[in-house]
């Protein structure tokens, strides 16, 4: 576990700065719906890629038609968010953020992709500028509208040539009384989190 | 100056705008697609230059891109465009309007602008979509060739089902010689003992029951053929020793007719299962012992067996992993090694014309494979050829 190679004070670090970036998201997401949304403080994971493919079977067991959106940041905080939504929460979503209960598949695709951006944005772009670093974001891609076994097997086997642990910061969107729920995945390399670990510190020196 | 410079040189679109949707600075590459002249100081929206833009939206993205510090974005694939640049090739495309990706990045966060960067994706997606266009048609040659082979696989199992028919037509006219011989002596002996006056109650009982035991016997021929033929497509589990059993009975008249001895032997350690269409293995069977009885009766003519030799023996045994196999083997001399690889192809046959279409074992393997999940291979032994079922056991 990553969050155990932090020392007490970055573990704190970590979670204030967590709860001000996925604060934030949630804000500016609820803000753009017009509807009362939460995030959770994310949970901390660390695991090798073959484990990835299992993880993703257990975690969403159950849902089999959805919507996998990737988006890339890269700089010294290096990774991928996964947003996943089943289709009809993003159908219920895409209504709220279009204003329009007629909508085309490509609306909510475009819906979809906006949220996903917003997410990353907010939840890892606010957190990086919090520790006083740059990031660059990819524009977000819909992997795959099918089910989902078959995408995280072919997202994890084309990764798995370039790191072979990942960590895992997981969350989900929700709201509660539009029935609206997607979950929310960051995967980072190893590299990012040894400098997670040293920004943290810089941070903490500053205060 | 250098900025605007640099700017211009670029091979997309750029477009400087504020929270009103004001243009503060549109690019050459701009002027050039869209015709369109901007003066940044005539504070020109966008969305009056370009009714069909969908200002909601946009504000929403321009908005967040400014309160996040980071870009938004608007995608080709499923937005298509932000605002209409006609295509305008002289050569053929399938989209009227430039497909565009578009880039909203923070530009003065106290100024409240942000840049547009606007990429031209129409190539992409065309190609995109003449991808989806042949994999489409990939799929339905693909589809219509499975189609194909379903229908031929159809007609092969059916020509195939025409011949075991033959067969046991012939295996019935065999099987009835015997009994029939034997009613007609029956009416002889009848005939006789009323001219010597021999018959009384007992007598007629007698005869009566001879009769009717042969009557059965045919009867029961009948029905066991009736049952090979019936088309039952529910799988069930089966003994194979059973199974083996029967098909001795359907060709025992056969198999005698042409003096060949047959003998099953069974070392499964405990009655075995297998789970299937039962009828099917039965076909298979039909179409092994028929070949090796062809076999005997081509070696006995040539000389190479004696007249009485001929035998096929099936036995039966565990396999190494668990599964039934099941051994049909023959002292007919056994196959060409030449030949040995290709016995399995469809229409393949060492058969005279009149005696061999070529698709037996080729229906053989067909219904092994395809029906128990099972291998068929054929090899030599000292005597002739051995044919080899291996049959996984499966759950209902």
């Amino acid at each position: 576990m990553p969050a155990e190679l932090l020392s007490a004070d970055e573990k704190d670090a970590l979670q204030e700065l967590m709860n001000i970036s996925f604060g934030v998201a949630s804000s500016i997401i609820s803000d753009s719906l017009n509807s009362f949304s939460t995030m959770p403080l994310p949970k901390i994971d660390a695991m090798d890629l073959p484990q990835l493919e299992a993880y993703f079977d257990e975690k969403f067991r159950g849902i089999t038609q959805c919507y996998i959106v990737t988006q890339l940041f890269r700089n010294r905080f290096d990774g991928e968010s996964v947003f996943i939504i089943d289709d009809d929460s993003a159908m219920r979503l895409s209504s709220l953020l279009l204003e329009s209960d007629e909508l085309g598949k490509e609306d909510v695709q475009a819906s979809v992709l906006e949220i996903t951006n917003i997410i990353s944005s907010a939840c890892i772009g606010k957190l990086v500028e919090l520790l006083d670093a740059q990031i660059f974001f990819n524009p977000p891609v819909i992997e795959s509208t099918c089910h989902i076994g078959e995408s995280v097997l072919r997202l994890s086997k084309r990764e798995g040539m370039e790191f072979t642990k990942v960590i895992i910061i997981e969350t989900k969107l929700e709201f509660e009384t539009e029935q609206i729920t997607g979950y929310l995945l960051f995967l980072t390399k190893e590299s990012s989190f040894v400098w997670l670990k040293e920004a943290l510190g810089r941070f903490l020196d500053d205060l | 100056m250098q900025n605007r410079i640099f700017l211009n040189s670029l091979n997309h679109g750029v477009i400087i705008l504020d929270t009103d949707l004001r243009v503060r600075f549109w690019n050459a590459w701009l002027c050039a697609y869209t015709g369109v002249e901007v003066d940044p100081d005539a504070g020109s929206r966008l969305d009056v230059l370009f009714p069909e833009v969908d200002v909601r939206t946009l504000k929403r993205k321009i908005k967040n891109a400014l309160t996040l510090k980071t870009p938004s974005f608007i995608d080709a694939s499923v937005s298509h465009y932000l605002f209409k640049i006609p295509v305008d090739k002289i050569t053929y495309s399938s989209f009227e309007y430039m497909q565009q990706n578009v880039t909203i990045a923070p530009y003065d966060l106290e100024a409240g602008l942000v840049s547009l960067m606007i990429y031209d994706q129409t190539p992409l997606l065309e190609m995109k979509q003449r991808l989806m266009g042949f994999n489409r048609e990939l799929e339905q040659r693909v589809k219509a060739a499975v189609e194909e082979n379903r229908r031929k696989d159809m007609l092969l199992q059916q020509q195939s089902k025409q011949a075991a028919m033959g067969e046991m037509i012939s295996a019935i006219a065999h099987q009835w010689r015997q009994p029939l011989n034997s009613i007609y002596a029956i009416a002889q002996d009848f005939e006789d003992a009323f001219e010597h006056g021999e018959i009384d109650k007992e007598y007629v009982s007698e005869i009566s029951q001879e009769m009717s035991n042969q009557i059965d016997y045919m009867s029961q021929t009948i029905e066991d053929f009736r049952n090979f033929f019936k088309h039952n497509r529910s799988k069930v589990y089966f003994s194979p020793v059973e199974t083996v059993k029967q098909v001795f009975v359907l060709l025992s008249s056969q198999l005698k007719g042409s003096t060949i001895g047959y003998a099953l032997t069974n070392d499964l350690p405990k009655e075995g299962k297998l789970f299937g269409y039962e009828n099917d293995l039965k076909q298979v069977l039909i179409i092994l012992i028929n070949n090796a009885r062809d076999a005997i009766v081509a070696a006995t003519q040539k000389g190479v067996l004696s007249h009485g030799g001929g035998n096929v023996s099936i036995h039966i045994k565990d396999g190494e992993n668990g599964e039934t196999v099941i051994l049909v083997m023959d002292n007919a001399g056994g196959i060409d090694p030449k030949n040995l690889e290709k016995i399995f192809e469809p229409y393949f046959t060492t058969k005279p014309d009149d005696k061999g279409t070529g698709i037996g074992l080729f229906i053989a393997r067909r219904i092994i494979e395809g029906q128990f999940d099972g291998t068929i291979t054929a090899e030599n032994t000292a005597d002739g050829a051995m044919f080899i079922l291996r049959l996984p056991h499966r759950e209902a």
